[in-house]
């Protein structure tokens, strides 16, 4: 063993590395970006909205007509992550429905009655339930808050009602939709510029170049061949998550199926522009971190959206798997139909148009 | 016109600074096999990228086949084998020659029948099979020769064509090559070999991207007063 040989070694390795800059800075920058995004998120307590639905008719005595309920709702207060809205029903019902809402909470009519008579009030708590760990703490904390201020707590019946899912929900219902947007979105961006290289490297774009095939013939080629796998990725996954891992799916397949062929349009032209900034293979698979660490943090994947520090919740706007994950949740855990995911899908359009413009402008790009 | 090639003027620079080909002028007569000669780095395949549509000159005049086509009908018409073998490794030999086939708009009894063919040309009969990654570089060499001629091109432009293949397999491609010509087809070839140069009807020597003279190879000899191409291209770049 020549320690003098094993030094050569390391010294070719150090100049290489110094010669690939964007390594360098790659290996700096990455651990830096990831450990802010995950410290901003936990950092960061989730708030939740809670409305507050008061039908109370109070209970009438010879002398007035008292509110057992006015006393609880002026003692409810806004904590760090729980704010209370004082809403009538119909706007608890739309607010849970549009996601404004987290849940609510509504008193009966017959609330002050009931207590007066020393019989259970009807208490309802109405839990959005698409996320079953956030309908967790949301329940928990709305029992905390609500709860303490009554003086028999023994005596309150709470009744717990999801608009979405239930209390067979779990964690795997919630993650299910993405996953299936996740491994779509990133396996056809790896595939797409990892063959886009080749192309470029081992001559074969040149031929082609030659030949009379034209940018948008060689952009479609690529989108068909690669979204045919993408969909029977897609439907493996589905089948596997509803049949073996027994997770709940309320929607359309041809849904899930559109919103994951635009997904992979825009994926495709990604791969495709990303791999006119690469010189190797090693090159193409340093962006991947940069472009899909971010989006799987922020992208509302495993932390809620209207948790996060706002810099981070506009940065999350600004990403396709947002509103894929958004669509997809809503069509598979909601049964929602494409009208109520129709900004998601304009969205994404647009993200897929944005993106073959700037393949267009980079096919050539260092042929 | 009877030129199949003619350009004029054409210039062609690289950041930051590299000049690959200056004013440069030169002619390409219809069914002849024309040599580009010139040692690496004398702009020999910045030519070949220009004409065959690839990079764009910073300016000067480029005809090539016939101007009244349009760029995807003339690149119809055009065979371009490059300098690397420029093949699928991962997919098998016919499934490349395949799949250029189908680039060209070739009919599946034309892709069947030319397959079959060049094949047979490029004597890998039994290879169809093999992915592309599993042959020798001159086996490559030549399945890129069969794909570059997979449309039967009127207008056939090898960027050096012969580097790997043993010297029996060269001969007979150049007899294929003459053959070509025979029918009418137009190749420019590139090449830094002086031997092959000598097989070429008419010669370009290019240096530094410039023309040095362009003729045939009796001319050149002649003009320098020289018994062989390697003494001619000498005279011409200590003159030149």
């Amino acid at each position: 063993m020549s320690i003098r040989r094993i030094f050569a070694v390391a010294k070719r390795i150090i100049r290489q590395f110094i010669h690939d800059r964007r390594t360098v800075a790659l290996i700096v920058i990455v651990p830096l970006l990831v450990l802010s995004i995950l410290g901003a998120l936990l950092k960061t307590t989730p708030s939740y909205e809670v409305g507050f639905v008061n039908q109370d008719e109070g209970v009438t005595t010879p002398l007035s007509t008292q509110k057992i309920s006015s006393a609880i709702e002026e003692s409810l207060k806004d904590t760090e992550n729980l704010k209370w809205h004082k809403i009538n029903l119909e706007k608890a019902k739309s607010d849970l429905e549009d996601g404004t809402l987290d849940a609510y909470v509504l008193l009966g009519k017959s609330f002050s009655k009931d207590i007066s008579e020393r019989k259970s009030p009807l208490v309802i708590v109405k839990l959005e339930g698409s996320d079953p760990n956030a309908s967790q703490q949301v329940l928990g904390l709305v029992n905390q808050n609500l709860l303490s201020s009554f003086s028999d707590q023994k005596l309150v019946d709470l009744k717990v009602d999801y608009l979405y899912g239930g209390e067979k929900f779990t964690s795997l219902d919630y993650f299910a939709p993405v996953f299936i947007a996740f491994f779509a979105f990133f396996f056809v961006i790896m595939l797409t510029s990892v063959s886009f290289l080749r192309e470029r490297s081992q001559g074969t774009f040149e031929r082609l170049f030659a030949s009379p095939v034209n940018n948008a013939e060689i952009v479609g080629g690529y989108f068909l061949g690669f979204s045919i796998f993408a969909l029977i990725q897609s439907l493996i996954v589905l089948l596997y998550t509803i049949y073996v891992l027994d997770v709940h799916f309320l929607g359309s397949l041809w849904f899930v199926f559109l919103i994951e062929l635009i997904l992979v349009v825009g994926a495709v032209n990604l791969g495709i522009f990303l791999s006119a900034f690469a010189r190797n293979e090693l090159q193409v698979v340093q962006f991947l971190p940069v472009i899909i660490v971010p989006q799987a943090l922020i992208s509302g994947f495993i932390f809620p959206i209207k948790s996060m520090p706002v810099i981070l919740q506009w940065l999350s706007y600004a990403m396709p798997l947002t509103y894929a994950n958004n669509a997809l949740r809503d069509i598979m855990i909601k049964g929602k139909d494409l009208a109520s995911v129709s900004f998601d899908i304009y969205i994404l359009i647009a993200f897929a148009f944005l993106m073959i413009l700037l393949a267009a402008f980079s096919i050539r790009k260092g042929i | 016109m009877e030129n199949i090639i003619e350009v004029e003027g054409l210039n062609k620079k690289f950041p930051p600074d590299i000049h690959a080909l200056s004013e440069l002028t030169l002619q390409v007569k219809k069914g002849i096999t024309f040599g580009l000669l010139g040692p690496n780095g004398s702009g020999k395949t910045t030519l070949i990228r220009i004409l065959v549509g690839i990079l764009k000159p910073d300016s000067g005049k480029v005809a090539i086949i016939d101007d009244s086509l349009s760029w995807s009908e003339k690149a119809a018409k055009i065979g371009y084998m490059t300098q690397t073998h420029a093949l699928y490794q991962d997919l098998t030999l016919a499934e490349n020659l395949d799949f250029f086939a189908a680039i060209y708009g070739l009919s599946a009894r034309e892709k069947r029948k030319r397959i079959e063919e060049l094949i047979s040309l490029v004597k890998l009969e039994g290879k169809e099979k093999s992915p592309v990654a599993t042959l020798s570089g001159g086996m490559r060499q030549r399945v890129s020769l069969a794909a570059s001629l997979i449309h039967e091109p009127q207008l056939l432009f090898l960027d050096e064509p012969t580097v790997g293949i043993d010297p029996s397999l060269r001969r007979e491609f150049w007899a294929y090559f003459g053959s070509l010509n025979r029918q009418g087809v137009s190749i420019v070839l590139s090449t830094h070999v002086m031997d092959e140069a000598a097989r070429c009807d008419e010669l370009a020597l290019l240096r530094n991207g410039k023309l040095l003279a362009q003729g045939k190879i009796e001319e050149l000899l002649a003009q320098t007063r020289s018994k062989n191409l390697e003494e001619a291209f000498l005279s011409l770049e200590e003159n030149g």
